[in-house]
């Protein structure tokens, strides 16, 4: 018997159907991949088996049980667990009132009106268990809103597994990890295997062959392949729609220029130092970037790479060090004055406005900082991402992760920037998506943008890049041109977790 | 691992000996007060001030009950004067009937306040946001002016209320310490309901409501049970107020009485168990300050009141606890 059976599932939003008459299956035990492109549909398949919203045609059967109408808390009490995309937690609480909320809600619920929870040992000791699972058990005090983004996808998972559901759907739980997060991961999700039946939407291909039973790919909304995971690898049609071709990657090679010492310096940081609270991230970093380069902050997770950024745009203001930015110093100044100067951030999470509109949210910045005779406005975005043209009046929330990725992009260049900074700009994204957004990067470069790129694809982008800034505790260990980077594998593996054969090493 | 984290880190609840070793004999030395304030302001004929002390006890008790939903429940209820006032004329309409029995009165004077929350949340808990400030809002209206067209029961005028009968004599003192009495078991109640399941459900779903159904809580029942007991609390401190003035108006239920109450929490620190103690004690004490002093009291009140929230986002409790860590 299965374990979940959707059965020609449909879902329109709008005029733009994301979902059409799907259907898979996942077995007991197994954990089953759905892979695809961005704006697949995955996330939407994966909310409507949680019942977030209701299906426009087709049927849910879990365990034997149609669902298909019920609502997702009782899904969730039948033992349907879910992970989010975007990390999504109770920030206030602690690690452990995380946890205590799910094993509360599978052991009674909410209707409790006189004894205090924490007065309630069973539950604590419970959710002290799957802290110690995940590998929080040292954690257990903070509050969820200050871990790291890797020990918030791990909580993520704890509280997924602390519903002991029969079922988990989880998305992208890899998404932002470090490499060597993700080996966890693995582990983890290997160790379920057998116990729980698992529906695993994923974009790291590693992670996916290493840990599937079976394999499903969606292509625009429609089960393109599903079955073994080698029958899936080596189907053509899935290669052209996904995977990528192997030779096309070489495509974003055109070795970039070394660094060009006579250029210009547009953004001079020196000696910057920054903190949260009391405790300081940034010890003293020292990078340049010059006009026309295009020049990456590289390092593992919590080394400092966006505290970086967010201080050189003003959002967090630093301790002590100077920025100076065509010649000015505006270390300390808010954000929407580091903004008018001509410095265009793209963040990590791409945080568009959901309520407007593409073309909204394009009209909404548009400016003219840089006073370029050719300068950027909506049309151009149009032109360099003709997959937001489709999209042109669907509202942001509407968008997949690669579409708001790239109004993301469209957005900042709008302000017509000096310097375009983007943070994690390919996180989440499908491999042909990826590269997507490298070439445009690339070709804007070219067109004489100035960019600084945060991205942990280390191979690839050392191929669009001029020079390189390594990030280790706060400081700047390690900077050169992409030829001293890619001759330099003890690099890698000593400061970007990356090691000779993962996905991101260097050939 | 276990062992250690339950026995060498800070447990939720830790309060630092600092604050025990001030907070012991302030909470003695508070409570004393307040049981012999009666006989003291009577002994130093300051008789005014056991009665403003009464009212303050009655809008705490108001103000308790709305933040249960604004604060715990992260609902922008912007109509709560009606429960407040629905129990105050229960009180003047039955005395008006002649029905003056306190076992009966008072219970049908909080169920009539539960009674209407049910109805009023179960349609505008189904709207989010600015919707549902403006659905309770609608709501508040309509029933004031159903009552204001009431001309029996005195219209626009308001309502003679009498005291009902509890089969000893109810004066000013003995009023005193029935809100006292009242306003700490309601408290007490409100105090084990937020620390208990049901609050931290409560919580949860205003925190992170996608995250919290996921987990199988159900929003509406939590949310609708939420606004019944808040109601019916309010409806009650409507009540005591109705003993306390002897005199109902549909002013009670204005507009301006829900900001009134939304006020009181916010000044204490929307969401904090104490927040309405210090909210009310504060905005009662400003007001009986300023005006003493000069005619146009309001706007110091509000200039004092604007400094507040400008230093305190998180009212006066926030304020308070950051300081006592």
């Amino acid at each position: 018997m299965s374990l979940l059976k959707v059965e020609g599932l449909s879902k329109r939003f709008g005029g733009v159907v994301a979902v059409w008459r799907c259907s898979l299956e996942v077995r007991p035990g197994e954990v089953h991949a759905l892979i695809g492109p961005n704006g697949a549909g995955k996330t939407t398949l994966t909310n409507l088996v949680a019942g977030v919203f209701p299906p426009d045609e087709g049927r849910i059967v879990f365990c034997g049980q149609d669902v298909t109408s019920l609502p997702a808390h009782r899904r969730a009490l039948l033992g349907i667990a879910r992970t989010f995309q975007v990390t999504n937690l109770f920030p206030h609480d602690t690690v452990r009132g995380n946890l205590q909320l799910v094993v509360q809600a599978r052991k009674g619920g909410a209707f409790g009106f006189w004894r205090p929870v924490e007065a309630d040992l069973e539950l604590r000791e419970e959710a002290e268990r799957y802290a110690a699972r995940v590998g929080l058990g040292g954690r257990l005090d903070v509050p969820a809103a200050s871990l790291s983004h890797g020990e918030r996808r791990q909580l993520e998972v704890g509280m997924a597994l602390a519903s002991e559901p029969r079922l988990l759907l989880l998305d992208e739980p890899t998404a932002g990890m470090s490499a060597e997060e993700s080996r966890r991961m693995v582990d983890l999700l290997r160790s379920l295997r057998g116990d729980v039946g698992i529906l695993l939407v994923e974009h790291d291909m590693d992670v996916v062959f290493r840990v599937a039973d079976r394999v499903t790919v969606l292509v625009d909304g429609r089960v393109l392949a599903s079955g073994l995971p080698e029958e899936v690898r080596s189907n053509p049609e899935v290669h052209r729609a996904y995977l990528g071709e192997r030779r096309r990657r070489g495509e974003v090679t055109a070795e970039a220029p070394g660094g060009n010492g006579h250029r210009e310096v547009l953004l001079r940081v020196e000696g910057l130092q920054a903190a949260y609270g009391t405790s300081q991230v940034l010890f003293g970093v020292d990078l340049e970037v010059r006009q026309g380069q295009l020049v990456t902050l590289l390092g593992r997770n919590g080394m400092g790479k966006t505290t970086t950024v967010s201080a050189v745009m003003g959002l967090l203001p630093p301790k002590a060090g100077r920025v100076v930015f065509r010649g000015e110093e505006i270390q300390g100044k808010p954000p929407e004055q580091v903004a008018a100067r001509g410095v265009a951030l793209v963040p990590e999470g791409r945080q568009i406005f959901p309520n407007l509109t593409v073309r909204e949210n394009l009209v909404a910045f548009q400016a003219h900082r840089n006073r370029s005779p050719d300068p950027w406005d909506p049309d151009r975005v149009a032109e360099l991402f003709p997959r937001l043209k489709a999209r042109w009046n669907q509202l942001g929330s509407q968008l997949s992760g690669g579409e708001q990725q790239m109004l993301a992009i469209g957005r900042a260049l709008v302000t017509n920037p000096h310097l375009l900074i983007l943070d994690e700009a390919t996180e989440g994204l499908a491999p042909l998506v990826r590269e997507e957004i490298w070439r445009s990067l690339q070709r804007l470069n070219q067109q004489g943008l100035t960019v600084l790129l945060i991205d942990k694809y280390v191979e690839q982008v050392s191929r669009l890049a001029h020079y390189h800034y390594i990030l280790e505790r706060g400081r700047v260990v390690w900077s050169g041109s992409s030829r001293a980077l890619r001759e330099d594998p003890g690099l890698w593996e000593r400061y970007l977790s990356v090691r000779v054969g993962d996905e991101g090493a260097p050939p | 691992m276990r062992h250690l984290s339950v026995s060498s880190v800070r447990r939720p609840g830790w309060v630092s000996p600092r604050v025990l070793w001030i907070r012991g004999p302030a909470v003695a030395v508070g409570a004393a007060v307040l049981l012999l304030f009666p006989y003291l302001s009577e002994a130093l004929d300051l008789g005014y001030y056991q009665s403003l002390v009464t009212r303050a006890f009655i809008l705490v008790l108001a103000a308790a009950g709305l933040n249960l939903v604004l604060g715990y429940g992260g609902l922008v209820s912007f109509g709560h004067a009606t429960y407040y006032g629905l129990g105050a004329y229960t009180v003047a309409v039955l005395g008006r009937e002649g029905v003056r029995q306190a076992w009966l009165v008072w219970p049908a004077a909080v169920l009539v306040a539960a009674a209407v929350a049910f109805l009023v949340g179960a349609v505008c808990l189904r709207t989010r946001g600015l919707y549902f400030i403006m659905i309770t809002l609608a709501f508040a209206q309509m029933v004031y002016y159903g009552v204001v067209s009431f001309k029996q029961y005195g219209g626009q005028d308001g309502l003679r209320a009498p005291r009902t009968d509890f089969g000893f004599s109810l004066g000013e003192r003995e009023l005193y310490y029935l809100s006292l009495v009242v306003l700490a078991v309601c408290l007490w109640v409100l105090w084990r309901l937020v620390h208990a399941r049901f609050g931290r459900a409560l919580q949860a779903l205003r925190d992170n409501e996608a995250r919290a159904v996921a987990v199988g809580f159900p929003v509406y029942p939590v949310q609708l049970l939420a606004f019944v007991l808040s109601g019916a609390i309010t409806g009650l401190a409507g009540v005591l107020m109705a003993h306390h003035t002897q005199y109902v108006s549909p002013s009670m239920l204005s507009w301006q009485q829900s900001g009134h109450l939304m006020f009181m929490v916010i000044l204490g620190g929307v969401g904090t168990f104490w927040g309405p103690v210090l909210g009310v004690a504060a905005l009662v004490a400003l007001e009986e300050l300023f005006h003493a002093a000069t005619v146009h009291w309001q706007l110091f009140v509000g200039l004092v009141l604007l400094g507040v929230v400008l230093a305190a986002p998180r009212g006066l409790a926030g304020f308070l606890e950051g300081k006592l860590r």
